[in-house]
């Protein structure tokens, strides 16, 4: 009973995930993980497209002094089955470009979920954009849960 | 396992909640926005602890709703395939949970124990937030929040503090506190009205109230989140024109 009821509930749960990613691919903001060999995943190069992204084009003339705000938390993970709590680990204001190595190593065999968001001046004052998910802008995402980009630090 | 995919179920039934959050101030709004003062409103209006049922014959009809359930609880619209064989599944649930529920309830005097411990934490968890958010607005807008002589007042307070979760024998229950929030100016006109929720993470009944201080530590969290989250909304936040 327990094994029909397990693999009937992940090949749900896989569905919605799928569904939920899908819903959000059309926006154009694509935060990414890269360089994630073995020996660098505990200081991970992360990169996001620079600000504005296409859909502020129009405020573009408006727009000055633009960096950006990096957090990353440690989140549950799927794959271990373990629910660790939502901590974030580790915040940079002031990024003036759209990439960036962690500095801080990371815990080893964890998983982390991580968000950027611009800080610019609009029209000489202080804005933000809302935090980065794995597909857009999203500022209505639930913090900091599915939806934002995620990566591991395990090996295997 | 179970634990496993209700997390993963309520995971994926949180992201497609679809958010009735409003669009931010506009900014011609924000450029009248030069002194604000932030104000506290009244204590939540609701306070909401679901609890595992309590003693064996409760057991009956809770242990039959949790296994019929079971294969329900990764939520929403199965195609038409999916939802014949589960309905063929579910009445078996219902037999063997129903046999199973009463041997597993727990004793009413334990329960309540628990659930009256839980609920002292859902009633002090909003406690401070006014304070939370005008040291959120010096910290990213200096300039504009203000004890006095204001011109707009930014209310904010709890709506609603849950701990909620389905009808099982010992629930798998996640926490929420949802705050109102009201920027007004001193006549009394609304510029921005909003309802703004923190939920964490899920876990069932029996292993938050074995760790009260943990959910008294998920509130304190959520505060400083929904501080930060609301001075971002009301003073900062540009949306992508269109959006």
């Amino acid at each position: 009973m327990g094994t029909v009821r397990g693999t009937l509930g992940a090949w749900l749960a896989t569905l919605l995930l799928a569904a939920s990613l899908a819903g959000c691919s059309s926006v154009g903001f694509v935060p990414r993980a890269k360089d994630m060999s073995p020996q660098s995943r505990q200081t991970p190069t992360l990169s996001w497209n620079p600000f504005p992204t296409p859909e502020y084009e129009s405020l573009r003339n408006r727009i000055t002094d633009v960096s950006y705000e990096l957090r990353i938390w440690t989140t549950y993970s799927p794959a271990r089955r373990e629910l660790a709590r939502l901590t974030l680990v580790y915040t940079r204001l002031g990024l003036p470009g759209h990439v960036h190595e962690v500095e801080d190593p990371l815990r080893v065999e964890a998983d982390f979920v991580w968000a950027v968001r611009a800080r610019f001046k609009l029209d000489g004052e202080w804005r933000v954009s809302p935090w980065s998910t794995a597909a857009a802008w999203d500022r209505t995402a639930k913090l900091p849960e599915l939806g934002y980009a995620r990566f591991c630090t395990r090996l295997h | 396992m179970r634990t496993f995919f209700g997390i993963l179920a309520a995971t994926a039934i949180q992201a497609c909640a679809v958010s009735s959050l409003p669009p931010p101030p506009a900014e011609d709004v924000r450029s009248q926005l030069r002194r604000v003062r932030i104000s506290g409103l009244p204590a939540p209006a609701e306070i909401v602890l679901d609890a595992p049922v309590k003693g064996w014959l409760a057991g009956i009809p809770a242990g039959a709703c949790d296994f019929a359930t079971a294969f329900w609880e990764v939520g929403a619209d199965p195609t038409a395939d999916q939802a014949a064989l589960l309905s063929l599944l579910a009445p078996v649930g219902l037999v063997v949970g129903a046999v199973y529920g009463p041997f597993a309830a727990r004793p009413t005097e334990a329960v309540e124990r628990e659930e009256r411990s839980l609920r002292e934490v859902l009633v002090r968890a909003s406690s401070g937030f006014a304070a939370r958010v005008e040291g959120q607005g010096r910290k990213a807008c200096p300039s504009i929040i203000v004890r006095e002589g204001e011109e707009a007042i930014l209310h904010v307070g709890p709506a609603a503090v849950r701990l909620t979760g389905p009808y099982w024998l010992d629930p798998f229950v996640r926490p929420s506190l949802r705050m109102k929030v009201r920027l007004t100016r001193t006549d009394g006109q609304i510029l921005y009205e909003a309802e703004i929720t923190h939920t964490g993470s899920p876990r069932h009944f029996t292993r938050w109230a074995s760790s009260p201080e943990e959910l008294a530590e998920y509130f304190q969290l959520a505060l400083d989140d929904l501080a930060e989250r609301i001075v971002d909304e009301v003073f900062l936040t540009v949306l992508a024109p269109g959006k």
